[in-house]
């Protein structure tokens, strides 16, 4: 279970303005959100980016949750059900076994 | 890695752990999403109506000059509806990841470079769906909140990014419980250990002899 915190609705916090860093020295990046935007061209640099094995990788983000979703198609019912595909894999496996062996048999 | 940096996003990240566990700001979550008329289970919906909120009802303004500010995610919504909005992007980016944190899904910003030049100087967010979608499959989506017009993974031409995913398993006090630098000693910035509420056993047990 994880902590839940105290801030009910009815707490009285102080949730005013955080000022974390008065005077930046100039040789800082300046402020995060006064973003200038000179390029407003657009594309999707950032998820591509984000999404690289190897970014996720390094930040420890590819084992995130990944919860299989209903499928309403046979294929995809299978496909999210590993006991399923196993069960159907052993049987085609059975088939085909008992089918080369009646074969081997009777011809 | 700068230190200022480090404390910068250490803010950013507990300021989005505070608020995905609010239940002031997870009753507006709620609130945003049922106004919508997003269907229970559709994630895809639920996360476009809560960056579609975010980015038509918080309002962009720069922070003072050379003043970095951040806002709790509840400071932000109170503001919206008192009419007085006035959020940078760091600010869009806590509130929109706590109100879909609250929902339950894995949030965080990203901060990238908007000018492709290497320095880090934007805040946007990503989050993902719990289950892989038709239309995501099951990667990060990010997104632009401080343009009405942009959609979902759609942003402007970064060449670097730095995910900082908020974990909702932390233990800590919130932010605004935490001793935070007073008047003597603005200037100076707090080491992240100092932002976590951290102190050395030593530290502690010298404290408590004190105060005895």
């Amino acid at each position: 279970m994880v902590w839940m915190g105290g801030t009910t609705e009815d707490d009285e916090m102080d949730d005013g303005n955080i000022p974390i860093d008065f005077m930046l020295p100039p040789e800082s990046d300046g402020n995060l959100g006064n973003t200038d935007m000179m390029n407003m061209k657009t594309d999707q640099s950032a998820m591509n980016i984000m999404n690289d094995p190897s970014n996720l990788k390094a930040h420890g983000l590819a084992g995130m949750p990944n919860l299989p979703i209903p499928q309403r198609t046979l294929f995809g019912r299978i496909a999210n059900n590993k006991e399923t595909a196993l069960m159907l894999g052993v049987g085609a496996l059975l088939g085909v076994g008992i089918k080369a062996l009646w074969d081997f048999k009777t011809k | 890695m700068t230190e200022r940096f480090d404390t910068v996003v250490e803010y950013l990240r507990q300021l989005i752990e505070d608020g995905l566990r609010d239940q002031y700001v997870r009753r507006k979550a709620v609130a945003i999403v049922n106004r919508a008329g997003i269907k229970q289970h559709d994630e895809v919906g639920e996360i476009e109506a809560i960056v579609k909120w975010v980015q038509n009802n918080v309002t962009y303004r720069k922070d003072p000059y050379m003043v970095e500010y951040f806002m709790s995610a509840r400071r932000i919504l109170k503001d919206v509806e008192a009419g007085q909005s006035a959020a940078d992007c760091d600010d869009f980016v806590i509130v929109a990841a706590s109100l879909l944190g609250s929902l339950g899904y894995p949030v965080g910003a990203i901060i990238v470079d908007s000018n492709r030049d290497g320095v880090f100087n934007h805040v946007m967010l990503c989050t993902k769906t719990m289950a892989p979608t038709r239309k995501y499959g099951n990667k990060w989506i990010v997104a632009e909140l401080i343009f009405p017009n942009f959609k979902l993974n759609q942003s402007v031409p970064v060449s670097k990014v730095y995910p900082l995913i908020a974990n909702p398993e932390t233990t800590r006090d919130p932010i605004h419980r935490q001793q935070i630098a007073g008047m003597s000693s603005l200037g100076s910035v707090p080491s992240p250990k100092q932002l976590s509420g951290y102190q050395h056993p030593y530290s502690r047990m010298l404290g408590a002899v004190r105060r005895r």
